[in-house]
């Protein structure tokens, strides 16, 4: 189906964009002064949620041409995906990550819902779990010298190194709570292979990674919230900078290639006996070797950092080791509840 | 008035004692009333947006919004800690918007206690309201996923389902596997989901001296067990309700490492390389049993 109903061709179109960008540089009446363009940077530090998310959707891990993309989709995230996974489409495959695992995560994040004390400890981190959803009034005129000074008052916000942390599901496994998972299956790239049924788990969480944020949390909260005694708790939710490693071209060893930043969920569920008695469920780098047997909420999203990688364009220097702050605060509001 | 004055009160003041409009309070209090003259039955509510997120106690912070005078004391728990981030953000928006309103973290001195998955082990007193947030409201749920029939299931105390899926529990497993949100009938009509306390904890709601508000803000729901009220957990006569043994692998009682009590309600706490220590949930029981030696 088409716009056959919409006629004039070129002129349609041109007249089209010409009023979108005028929109888009602010137009509201005649003569008014529109003000200053936004800044990429901009985009990408002070809408970093929105990056992110675009990010995810866009399957490309690409702060700088995502916040292009949110800056010409007028801040529409389905838009701006749509224009990063166009411009994915076409970028050479350099190569193949191995699976990596969450314990070699700078977190800057942990907390668990399942035990109200962890080994290591819980850290809240940069979470919107608890803030007061209060409009913050002094941000109608903020003051740029105090906008300044927040950013510089920070240290680091890596917390602490994973490896001091045991996985929390570990306990339960070691108790014999938790049903064994197989050895990681290899990546799929759901843009270059054929979708063939059944759908391998690494495709089905390829998906699920790159589904609109929207519709994911939906099919989270309809599995969790129907009918039955379904209600996945958090053993443990895990943020933090994930170096990726690549093999290398000649040697083909593996080399840090840079880190991104990532979210770790592990959901434990009782599930239909017929499935497994419990069930641990993962959603992560969707080259990481987590169990994710049964079908629970899948709750939490990565950004796919294992065969995406491209080469760095202009101006994006450290477009592998800036930050990706995943939708953590999400996550979590909607496995706490009991 | 442009919409940008209007902004521009301080942002953190509450225009009004409790957040709450006085049409939410007036259905509030009213659903209240309803539930507390129909115990157990589940009163449909708005159930306002509020500044935290669903799924954080906002079915039981509205109650105690709506209900909160300033002579009041309260106290707030989560999983039997006053210090949980919850308990602490619940406690802050709570006061901030109720100026006036004192806390506590004793049991004894609180008039309202807003709890998530525990009722205090120290004996409640009348003068006491206990304010319950609720994840799932209905019992039913679990057996029926229409709230429609379910509604219907209830108008004719057609529980047959439910005893159905506990016949079908012990089958399988021996004793009925509910660990917590354990249905209990109140008043002899009505069956209640308790909110995730856990079973030791529903033998307190029976012919209690206070008044139980369950308030679940996600699904709109309201419902009471009013004091000196028949709370009776379903089981068979064959095989009767237990709660919690805390027994180790020789039988014995497992005891606070803290205060050493073995009449409280324990958490595991997973210890790296040893055996987990077992300690009381409710904090405030077990630094009461020690004289309270922080003066907390």
């Amino acid at each position: 189906m088409g716009y056959v109903a919409v006629r004039g061709g070129e002129a349609a179109i041109a007249e089209a964009i010409r009023s979108l960008d005028a929109l888009r540089a602010g137009a509201t009446e005649p003569g008014a002064d529109p003000g200053d363009p936004l800044s990429v940077d901009a985009i990408r530090h002070q809408l970093r949620l929105l990056v992110d998310r675009v990010m995810g959707e866009g399957g490309l891990y690409d702060p700088q041409l995502a916040a292009l993309a949110i800056k010409q989709a007028h801040g529409d995230p389905l838009e701006a995906a749509f224009i990063l996974r166009a411009h994915r489409s076409n970028l050479p495959r350099l190569g193949e990550s191995a699976a990596h695992s969450g314990s070699q995560l700078r977190l800057i994040r942990r907390v668990s819902s399942a035990f109200k004390e962890i080994p290591g400890g819980q850290r809240l981190g940069p979470s919107t779990d608890y803030l007061q959803r209060l409009f913050r009034l002094d941000l109608l005129d903020e003051d740029p010298e105090a906008f300044r000074a927040a950013a510089r008052s920070f240290g680091s916000e890596v917390v602490a190194q994973a490896e001091d942390f045991p996985k929390v599901v570990e306990g339960l496994r070691v108790q014999g709570l938790l049903q064994e998972v197989g050895a990681p299956q290899p990546a799929v790239d759901i843009t270059r292979a054929p979708v063939a049924f059944p759908i391998p788990r690494p495709a089905r969480l390829a998906h699920l990674t790159r589904g609109e944020t929207g519709g994911v949390l939906t099919m989270a909260y309809t599995t969790m919230r129907g009918y039955g005694y379904l209600h996945p708790t958090v053993a443990e939710l895990r943020v933090g900078y994930l170096p990726v490693r690549l093999p290398h071209p000649l040697t083909g060893e593996p080399v840090e290639a840079g880190e991104v930043l990532v979210t770790e969920c592990e959901i434990v569920a009782t599930h239909r006996a017929s499935c497994s008695a419990t069930a641990a469920a993962s959603a992560t780098t969707r080259s990481r070797p987590s169990p994710w047997r049964c079908a629970t909420a899948p709750c939490s999203r990565g950004m796919s950092a294992g065969r995406a990688i491209r080469p760095r364009i202009p101006n994006s220097s450290s477009a592998m080791s800036m930050a990706s702050r995943r939708w953590a605060s999400a996550a979590t509001t909607s496995c706490r509840t009991t | 008035m442009s919409p940008a004055s209007s902004l521009q009160r301080p942002a953190s003041s509450c225009d009004r004692f409790g957040f709450l409009d006085d049409f939410a309070v007036r259905e509030m209090r009213r659903g209240m009333l309803k539930a507390l003259a129909i115990p157990g039955y589940q009163v449909p509510y708005a159930s306002r947006e509020m500044p935290i997120a669903r799924g954080f106690g906002t079915g039981g912070m509205q109650l105690t919004l709506a209900l909160a005078v300033p002579q009041d004391r309260l106290k707030v728990i989560d999983q039997g800690a006053d210090d949980s981030v919850n308990a602490v953000n619940l406690r802050r928006f709570i006061t901030a918007s109720c100026p006036g309103l004192a806390t506590t973290t004793r049991t004894a001195e609180a008039t309202l206690i807003q709890t998530r998955h525990r009722v205090p082990e120290r004996q409640l007193a009348p003068g006491q309201m206990m304010i319950y947030q609720v994840p799932y409201p209905d019992p039913l749920q679990i057996v029926e996923p229409s709230e429609a029939k379910r509604r219907r299931c209830h108008a004719h105390g057609d529980y047959a389902r439910l005893w159905v899926k506990l016949y079908e529990d012990v089958v399988r497993f021996r004793e009925v596997s509910i660990s917590n949100r354990y249905p209990a009938r109140v008043a002899g009509r009505y069956i209640i989901d308790p909110s995730p306390i856990p079973r030791w904890d529903l033998p307190k709601l029976h012919c209690s001296p206070v008044a139980h508000l369950f308030g679940a803000g996600r699904e709109k729901k309201l419902y009471a067990v009013p004091p000196f009220t028949e709370v009776v957990p379903l089981a068979f006569d064959d095989i009767p309700f237990a709660v919690e043994g805390f027994r180790a692998t020789d039988c014995s009682r497992h005891a606070c490492a803290t205060c050493g009590a073995t009449d409280t309600f324990l958490d595991e706490i997973p210890q790296v390389g040893a055996p987990p220590r077992w300690l009381c949930n409710d904090q405030d029981r077990c630094a009461e049993r020690q004289g309270y030696p922080d003066g907390a």
